[in-house]
């Protein structure tokens, strides 16, 4: 399903958040101790709520609130009340998202309720024949994706979210017919060949390491206490053994996470700049847990705030510049609802506002928003420029909705160009697109295309049109070095002497550089 | 028996003000590591002149140190002025920010008679001192006596508004100076806070990437200031940077009354290089 995304990156992974979202309600349900259909049905969609990773997994924790809304005191039932509550499913994820849009999941779900609906009326029906039915309404409509949503057809795939539907059904059917999930036999539907004639994407073994290699390893978390610690030349040394890390703290206590596969070496590191403490150490393989790293500060007294973050220079510098917890992001995968309330609380205030910071985010930062039993607010910042605008612009002094209200409007004074590198062929904006060519995108939309780095994010840089006297901000990640981003500014500078500029190191992992033009 | 105005020479009052209104001035030190060892310690303004002290500041491989004047500095001044039957009011840099009133009230203390002496901490800085010192001055020389001048400046005190940039946070931390503004400090170069005083510490206003963007901020700042009734424009190695936020205040007050200051040695080893400010009385 990850293979399926339109955008030629792995990034913020529609498979990897329902597969999150999913567990967490596996997990609810584990303590459920009923046969009541209305009461289980609730707990899975309260599993779902707090759990819901990315867009993907908000929309389809709202399904499973329709659907539980609708068997309010049903203790138990059959295709008649099962097809009614298909449909108040439907209805309820449409009304996730502002706008919706077609040949998205929102199309399979309501498909497989409405063909489910149509069978539940025949007598002779039971409830695997109506899930069956659901199932076939639902992949026609999977197959149909492409032609209702353009950049599907243009990137030669149906849609992902839609397929994760149809899997997890294909799960609840297996459930019902008494079978073994495990050796269930999921056929994942091929797309069409895309508008540019391409030959359809294979899903390779390559792609899928791509897009699913995990870190891995084994996170490990310790608090140093000394004096004098120096936080630079240690965030270098750990740089060296690890990936993820994340080095805060001031010189007499620094907390330390990083994902390494020596986790006594980082913990002899450790102990030679002072008193170790606080030492946590697991195994990534072994589950998701443990790589949520919450910085907590002390408390605010206005307006707290909360950022979720990927690559160790973002974070750290979001921890700088005064986020009371920063929500780190993984690789493929987003935080939960439940991981954004979390870090609400830890951030210590009675008014919080979240900044996700990512287009895949801000679905879960309002949900959270929903359901949080505290006053939590949300900025629909949908890049790290953005983020890092808007907490510059964050007054503690201010009254809370003052505050937000500035923060806001500078979240929107800024624009984000992203250079990275394609992992697979695709057309975007009806351009064909090779695997391994560079791609520049300003606001999400392709502007340069190319063979090396330093060309397509110049000709990116020049199409953004930074304003005169304006300010380019570059944070170098993925393969990029400091000095090409310095290389790269200066080769700016020239053409466009009035601006000002700066390189950061964002060490965002995919993405050479992320740019922001203010 | 007159009145005489003391002040520090961290108020960075031009000498101009200082000989027109009488003020009798009294230098913080400055203090340069040297090369072999050992301090070379030079009176703020009187050994060490502004445009020397700047160009030192950058040269220099490690950072300048400034001391307060001490019990003993002011001592001398109170008692040549009381000899001659003279009574005395200082006015000093805040006492969050230096113990330059702490070493006033010591010499106060130390006197046969404290009662000649009163003491007011600014509860700013700079100009902000600057202006509340001068206001007292002119208290006096129209003829003021002792409560009515210390009236006038106290209520100049709690009127007197100060905003300033900073190229960069780092003098102020390693000066241990930074007050509430500590989360201001960050990864980004191109970060140029604006602060204020408040309540007699450093406290932070708005961070704003650019130098250019931190002028323009400060200029709307002085345009929506209100009514007021006083205002000087701060700065320490910038004057070209002046000109617009002189502008923006003399919108509202007589053309050329917009006193023009440079901060010294005392703060300016605090604050580093491309300072530029404000300060304004309210008038209501």
């Amino acid at each position: 399903m990850n293979a399926l995304n339109v955008f030629p990156v792995p990034d913020g992974d529609t498979g990897t958040n329902m597969l999150l979202t999913m567990q967490s309600v596996d997990e609810r349900l584990q303590s459920v101790d009923t046969d009541s259909l209305s009461k289980v049905a609730q707990e899975a969609a309260r599993g779902a709520l707090f759990g819901a990773r990315g867009n993907s997994g908000v929309i389809f924790s709202q399904f499973l609130a329709g659907f539980a809304q609708a068997l309010n005191d049903t203790d138990a039932g059959g295709p008649a009340s099962l097809a009614e509550a298909l449909a108040s499913g439907a209805e309820a994820s449409y009304s996730a998202v502002s706008q919706p849009v077609e040949g998205t999941m929102l199309t399979v779900m309501r498909e497989f309720s409405e063909s489910a609906k149509g069978l539940s009326t025949r007598e002779e029906t039971d409830v695997i024949a109506l899930w069956t039915e659901g199932l076939r309404g639902g992949r026609v409509a999977l197959e149909n994706t492409p032609s209702l949503l353009p950049v599907l057809k243009d990137a030669g795939v149906v849609d992902s979210g839609g397929q994760g539907v149809l899997v997890i059904m294909e799960g609840f059917l297996c459930s019902f017919q008494g079978g073994d999930p495990d050796l269930l036999d999921i056929e994942i539907s091929a797309g069409p060949a895309t508008t540019a004639g391409a030959p359809l994407p294979a899903v390779t073994r390559e792609f899928l390491e791509a897009a699913q290699s995990e870190q891995y390893g084994f996170c490990t978390e310790f608090i140093v206490e000394g004096s004098g610690i120096d936080l630079a030349q240690a965030r270098s040394r750990l740089s060296a053994m690890g990936d993820s890390m994340i080095v805060v703290g001031d010189p007499s206590l620094v907390k330390v996470h990083i994902h390494t596969f020596d986790p006594d070496g980082v913990l002899a590191y450790g102990a030679s700049l002072g008193k170790t403490g606080g030492v946590k150490v697991d195994d990534i393989n072994q589950g998701h847990e443990g790589f949520v790293a919450l910085h907590s500060r002390r408390p605010a007294a206005g307006l707290a705030v909360v950022s979720v973050a990927w690559g160790d220079g973002f974070i750290n510098l979001f921890n700088d510049l005064g986020c009371h917890a920063v929500v780190p992001c993984h690789r493929t995968m987003n935080p939960s609802a439940q991981e954004l309330l979390e870090a609400a609380e830890r951030a210590g205030a009675e008014d919080v506002v979240i900044l996700p910071n990512n287009s895949n985010v801000i679905l879960t930062a309002r949900q959270a928003c929903a359901i949080a039993d505290r006053k939590l607010r949300f900025i629909p910042t949908s890049t790290l420029p953005q983020g890092v605008a808007a907490l510059l612009a964050h007054s503690p002094e201010l009254p809370p909705d003052e505050a937000a209200r500035a923060m806001e409007s500078a979240a929107k004074e800024v624009r984000t160009l992203e250079v990275t590198t394609a992992s697979r062929d695709t057309v975007m904006e009806g351009v064909a697109v090779k695997r391994g060519q560079v791609i520049a995108l300003l606001e999400g939309r392709l502007i340069s295309v190319g063979a090396s780095v330093a060309d397509v994010a110049h000709e990116g840089l020049l199409k953004s049109e930074p304003p005169d006297h304006g300010l380019v901000t570059i944070y170098w990640g993925g393969d990029a070095q400091e000095s090409q981003a310095l290389e790269a500014l200066e080769r700016l500078k020239s053409a466009l002497p009035t601006l000002e500029v700066e390189a950061v190191h964002g060490g965002q992992p995919f993405y050479h550089y992320i740019a922001s033009i203010e | 028996m007159a009145i005489r105005l003391v002040a520090d020479s961290t108020a960075d009052l031009p000498a101009g003000l200082v000989d027109g209104w009488n003020i009798t001035i009294v230098p913080a030190y400055v203090n340069f590591s040297r090369a072999g060892g050992g301090v070379e310690t030079l009176r703020d303004g009187v050994e060490i002149d502004t445009d020397a002290f700047y160009k030192r500041l950058v040269e220099s491989p490690t950072l300048p140190t400034t001391s307060q004047p001490s019990a003993q500095d002011f001592l001398e001044v109170y008692q040549d002025i009381i000899q001659k039957g003279d009574r005395v009011i200082s006015v000093h840099i805040s006492s969050k920010l230096s113990g330059t009133y702490n070493s006033a009230t010591q010499a106060k203390a130390a006197l046969k008679n404290p009662a000649a002496v009163e003491v007011v901490d600014s509860a700013s800085a700079s100009m902000g001192a600057g202006m509340t010192a001068l206001a007292g001055a002119r208290a006096i020389a129209s003829g003021a006596g002792m409560d009515e001048a210390l009236q006038e400046i106290r209520e100049a005190a709690a009127r007197m508004r100060i905003y300033f940039m900073v190229d960069t946070l780092e003098y102020l931390q390693k000066g241990g100076r930074i007050g509430k503004a500590q989360a201001f400090v960050g990864s980004l170069l191109s970060l140029k806070p604006i602060l204020t005083i408040a309540n007699g510490e450093i406290s932070p206003l708005e961070r704003v990437r650019t130098r250019r963007k931190a002028l323009q901020r400060l200029s709307r700042i002085a345009e929506e200031s209100g009514p007021i009734s006083e205002a000087c424009v701060i700065y320490n190695t910038t004057p070209q940077d002046l000109e617009p936020l002189r502008r923006s205040l003399g919108a509202s007050l007589p053309p050329d009354s917009v006193i023009t200051a440079r901060v010294g040695a005392g703060v300016g080893v605090h604050t580093g290089p491309g300072v530029v400010g404000l300060v304004t009385r309210s008038a209501s």
